[in-house]
């Protein structure tokens, strides 16, 4: 039998085929790719070590929990656990497949495919159910960071308080309420002692980590119970900066870390995610605290050089929501005269005299009356929260059962007038420390930023 | 044979009464304890005040994202349950004056089928005017907000379900 030869011009097919094949297949080994990233020095990029969560010149990773890390040394050596993280691509497919690295870990993927040839690379992998359900990748249409004003009501937001949101302008959901918004807070005990509260809140002590809610819950929180303003800094991502930073809120939600009331708290740890995916420093900074107005202040900075240099902006815009407490006084302005003393006249007499009072006004006027005097016995209440007297809350629901006899009608909301945001103002160059004692005896720590030149205005519970 | 038919009847309308009701209470209450809906937003703390930017929870409620959220929680009646028991002094005071953010995005929360501004209106007028019999109740204040969250939530489902 005579044997096979190979024909000339498919050998010159086969030699051309392996010479020009695609980098994916030639580079398929994970030792090729680990020595590929040797030679790039990828661990040692700053990216791939913000994604790890070490600090700039640290010696090891903020993150306390162990499953962040592929790598039993991960969290002291980046190399080590970019080592891993390239291991673990090849790694075999369990029956839950997001346990696999690759769903567990997919900003690390989705930032090495753009350095290396990761064989069969793709963003989203439907054995990553998990990631899918979550699914933001396809209904998120922008980022904001809020601020939110300071409120004397809680030491630790004296300063104010940052979120990130999701945005995702849905039809169905113009307000946003179940747009997923990103917090971050220290995991403080119940009765927690309030000396006890101040050492651990400044010098370490508490667990922190970052919790991923549906807005509105912020929105019950800060506005509607604090009566605290937001400001919505909606910023300008591209499609890949967009993309690695829900990435990584994925890879990080339920982390823990250490907090650090004065620099490493919740406004921190957000700059950080901002930081991961913008080529601008946002967390430079010279003074011993980090506070929620240095941020909004760098990030006009950075829009304003951007800006000056003809590239594209990093501010698209920036919202201002009032507090519930803003909106009622607007609209408990917003009266007419008679509404007004009508109004007052039923606070001062109770709800006995609701029916005799109103019947003196017409329908439309009867209709602004109450409306006024349910979101105010609704504010009343909500100061009340802690011991609501029994008698506003009858006065609130004999209120609302007149209401529901009349018809539906918009609430009067006027314009209220835009409240400057406090980023506006000089940056915070102060710091002084004082511990006073609270009307029911007990003490609190309070930790007060001032301005130089502007003092922001911040409300008071 | 016509009596006995209306004895059928009878027997089938009554089970299907004595059972529609249970039925909804067993929703919202499992929802309720499967999904950790009481857990506080912004819990109380003696020493310190309502501390907001503290994280106790690190997730794991139907308000939270489906990251960390059981399936049974997330979307659909988890959502709609948690957000009834967590928003309803401001659905109180929207379904009072029949607008506002909470009381749009129940509607479209719920599911009711609306399918033009008309549409829309009916809904609203219909909700409001269930809901006022549950306000018109004697013990309307001394309800708790399980209660009232359960009352509202089962008024909802009834009227989406009639108008599906």
């Amino acid at each position: 039998m005579p044997r096979a030869r190979l024909n000339p011009l498919g050998a010159l097919f086969i030699i051309s085929a392996i010479l020009f094949l695609p980098a994916q297949l030639q580079a398929a080994a994970p030792e090729d790719l680990i020595k590929e990233a040797e030679r790039l020095d990828l661990s040692e990029h700053p990216t791939w070590l913000q994604l790890l969560h070490y600090e700039p010149g640290g010696a090891q990773s903020v993150i306390l929990t162990d499953d962040f890390f592929l790598s039993p040394e991960g969290r002291i050596n980046p190399k080590a656990e970019l080592v891993a993280t390239l291991r673990g691509y090849f790694s075999p497919w369990s029956e839950n497949g997001d346990e696999h690295p690759r769903c567990r870990f997919p900003a690390r993927y989705f930032w090495l495919s753009q350095h290396l040839p990761l064989p069969d690379y793709n963003l989203r992998d439907p054995r990553c159910r998990g990631l899918e359900k979550w699914s933001l990748l396809d209904r998120v249409k922008s980022v904001s960071l809020l601020l939110v004003s300071g409120y004397f009501g809680n030491p630790a937001s004296t300063f104010g308080h940052a979120l990130l949101k999701l945005n995702t302008d849905s039809e169905d959901d113009r307000q946003g309420l179940f747009d997923l918004t990103l917090n971050y807070g220290a995991l403080v005990p119940e009765h927690e002692n309030a000396l006890r509260y101040i050492a651990r809140g400044l010098f370490g002590g508490y667990r922190a980590g970052f919790s991923d809610r549906y807005f509105y819950t912020q929105d019950l929180v800060y506005s509607r119970t604090e009566f605290r303003d937001i400001w919505d800094y909606r910023l300008n991502l591209s499609d890949e900066q967009r993309t690695l930073l829900i990435l990584h809120i994925w890879e990080i939600v339920g982390k823990k870390f250490d907090y650090f009331f004065l620099k490493k708290n919740c406004v921190y740890r957000l700059a950080e995610l901002v930081d991961l995916v913008l080529d601008e420093d946002l967390l430079r900074n010279s003074h011993p605290w980090y506070v929620p107005e240095d941020l909004f202040h760098s990030l006009k900075a950075i829009d304003q050089a951007r800006r000056q240099r003809g590239g594209p902006h990093l501010i698209e815009s920036v919202r201002y929501i009032p507090s519930s407490q803003r909106k009622l006084y607007h609209q408990l302005q917003w009266l007419s005269p008679q509404e007004r003393e009508t109004l007052n006249a039923i606070v001062q007499t109770g709800a006995d005299t609701l029916s005799s009072h109103l019947e003196k006004l017409a329908p439309d006027q009867q209709i602004s009356v109450l409306d006024g005097l349910l979101a105010y016995q609704q504010y009343r209440l909500i100061a009340e929260r802690n011991d609501p007297k029994r008698a506003d809350q009858e006065m609130k629901d004999r209120i609302l059962r007149a209401r529901l006899k009349m018809p539906p009608r918009p609430v009067d909301e006027p314009e209220i007038p835009e409240l400057r945001s406090p980023a506006d103002g000089s940056r915070p160059m102060e710091l002084g420390i004082g511990v006073a004692r609270q009307f029911n005896g007990t003490f609190s720590s309070g930790c007060m930023g001032r301005h130089s030149k502007k003092r922001r205005s911040v409300r008071t519970a | 044979m016509i009596a006995n038919m209306g004895k059928v009847f009878a027997l089938v309308a009554f089970v299907s009464l004595a059972f529609s009701q249970p039925v909804l209470a067993r929703d919202f209450a499992e929802i309720y304890t499967d999904c950790g809906i009481g857990a506080i937003i912004a819990p109380k703390n003696d020493a310190v005040a309502t501390v907001t930017n503290v994280t106790w929870d690190l997730g794991t409620t139907a308000i939270s994202s489906n990251i960390s959220s059981p399936d049974s929680c997330v979307g659909g009646k988890g959502r709609l349950v948690a957000f009834i028991y967590n928003s309803y002094d401001h659905l109180e005071k929207n379904l009072a004056s029949g607008t506002g953010t909470y009381l749009e995005t129940l509607i479209v929360l719920a599911k009711y089928d609306v399918r033009s501004e008309q549409d829309r209106q009916v809904r609203i007028k219909t909700l409001r005017d269930g809901f006022a019999d549950l306000a018109a109740n004697p013990n309307y204040t001394d309800q708790t907000r399980y209660e009232k969250a359960k009352a509202l939530y089962e008024l909802v489902s009834e009227q989406v379900k009639e108008t599906a």
